[in-house]
């Protein structure tokens, strides 16, 4: 009853007031809890926890959520609630241990094998960059030589030549030099 | 000098650390039933089917072996019992489990039937610096987006239910101010 009094409209709307922004998955790292975080929670549940590392930690509780839901799921029912598990999960994990398999599992070290990822990652965008720096020069290349046909294919039609392979030829027969015929060309003459 | 504290805990994680044949083995049996329990109690609590747990528990143990016992060497004895750090690292564990499950989504698309507890994990609270202490912060998040009673808070954070109380009417006052419009 005194609850209810307590959390009245005014509070809730003046709480809510309060700007939010979503978490995502991404900004919530899943995985293991910092050291410092798991023994003081584990420390807050038996009690234990001084004065200034519950300060502490209740700083923390309000900046990660996920810590939060831990304490708030941890705590329910006392600090240790027991289960049968079955048979089956009791084998698989000791074929963890040492000697079951599990030395490849703890030799493989993770940060490496993120760096390798990571500078794999790096080589394959550095090839994407490299082929299309490749592909636009000889894009660029193919573009000019398409060109300078287009030119002497046209420099060879306005001297009634006709289409040859032999172009060079026929603008040269037809008396204008290359270099001439060029020029015309660029300043719109044919 | 602590240290001396849950002796056969230290022994045991020593052994691990060693590589000792069985350590391993007497481990898993004598905390299977602690890292098992806190998983499938996080798993009702979420409302979830217990389908996952064998997976969830075996990601635990996973963790705790990974890179030669690197999480278990964490584990301080002098602050608190294995069962009860152990009961910590299987509850993150599950919570993980749990997000990687649902997709995070906005508060404006959420539904009326979601969970008390799910705003906890979805959102953030923006507070301007120096308003509120972070007690005063955490009991207003616990009371209005936890929607958890003076009672529960009080509990969950190890103190008197008056101080709730206070520390909730102290944060009022300053929210008051805050928001009052400038004249």
């Amino acid at each position: 009853m005194t609850d209810e009094k307590i959390k009245t409209t005014e509070a809730r709307d003046l709480w809510r007031r309060l700007p939010r922004e979503p978490i995502g998955r991404e900004s919530m790292p899943a995985g293991e809890l910092g050291s410092w975080e798991a023994n003081a929670l584990a420390a807050h549940l038996e009690g234990t926890l001084s004065a200034p590392e519950a300060d502490r930690l209740e700083a923390r509780l309000n900046d990660s959520p996920a810590l939060l839901e831990t304490l708030l799921a941890a705590g329910d029912g006392g600090t240790s609630h027991t289960a049968l598990p079955p048979d089956g999960l009791i084998a698989r994990a000791k074929e963890l241990g040492p000697g079951n398999g599990a030395d490849r599992l703890v030799s493989v070290p993770r940060p490496a094998n993120e760096n390798r990822r990571r500078w794999g990652t790096r080589i394959e965008w550095a090839a994407v960059a490299a082929a299309l720096v490749v592909f636009a020069g000889v894009g660029f290349e193919l573009g000019s030589d398409t060109g300078r046909g287009t030119k002497k294919i046209q420099i060879a039609m306005a001297s009634g030549t006709g289409l040859d392979f032999d172009l060079e030829g026929q603008v040269m027969a037809a008396g204008f030099s290359l270099e001439d015929a060029d020029d015309a060309f660029n300043r719109g003459e044919i | 000098m602590q240290r001396s504290k849950r002796p056969d805990e230290v022994r045991l994680i020593q052994r691990l650390v060693r590589g000792e044949q069985g350590a391993w083995d007497s481990f898993v049996e004598r905390f299977a039933p602690v890292i098992y329990g806190a998983v499938i109690k996080t798993l009702r609590r979420s409302g979830r089917d217990l389908d996952d747990s064998s997976d969830v528990a075996q990601d635990v143990f996973v963790r705790l072996c990974n890179r030669e016992y690197r999480l278990l060497r964490r584990y301080d004895p002098s602050r608190a019992a294995l069962s009860t750090w152990l009961t910590i690292i299987s509850t993150s564990t599950t919570i993980d489990h749990l997000r990687r499950l649902k997709p995070v989504t906005a508060l404006d698309d959420m539904p009326e039937t979601t969970g008390a507890v799910e705003p906890l994990l979805r959102f953030k609270v923006r507070i301007p610096p120096g308003l509120l202490s972070p007690r005063q912060s955490l009991i207003l998040k616990l009371l209005y987006d936890g929607d958890m009673d003076v009672a529960d808070i009080a509990g969950k954070l190890s103190v008197d239910p008056q101080t709730v109380r206070s520390t909730h009417h102290k944060a009022l006052i300053k929210l008051r101010a805050h928001f009052k419009p400038e004249d």
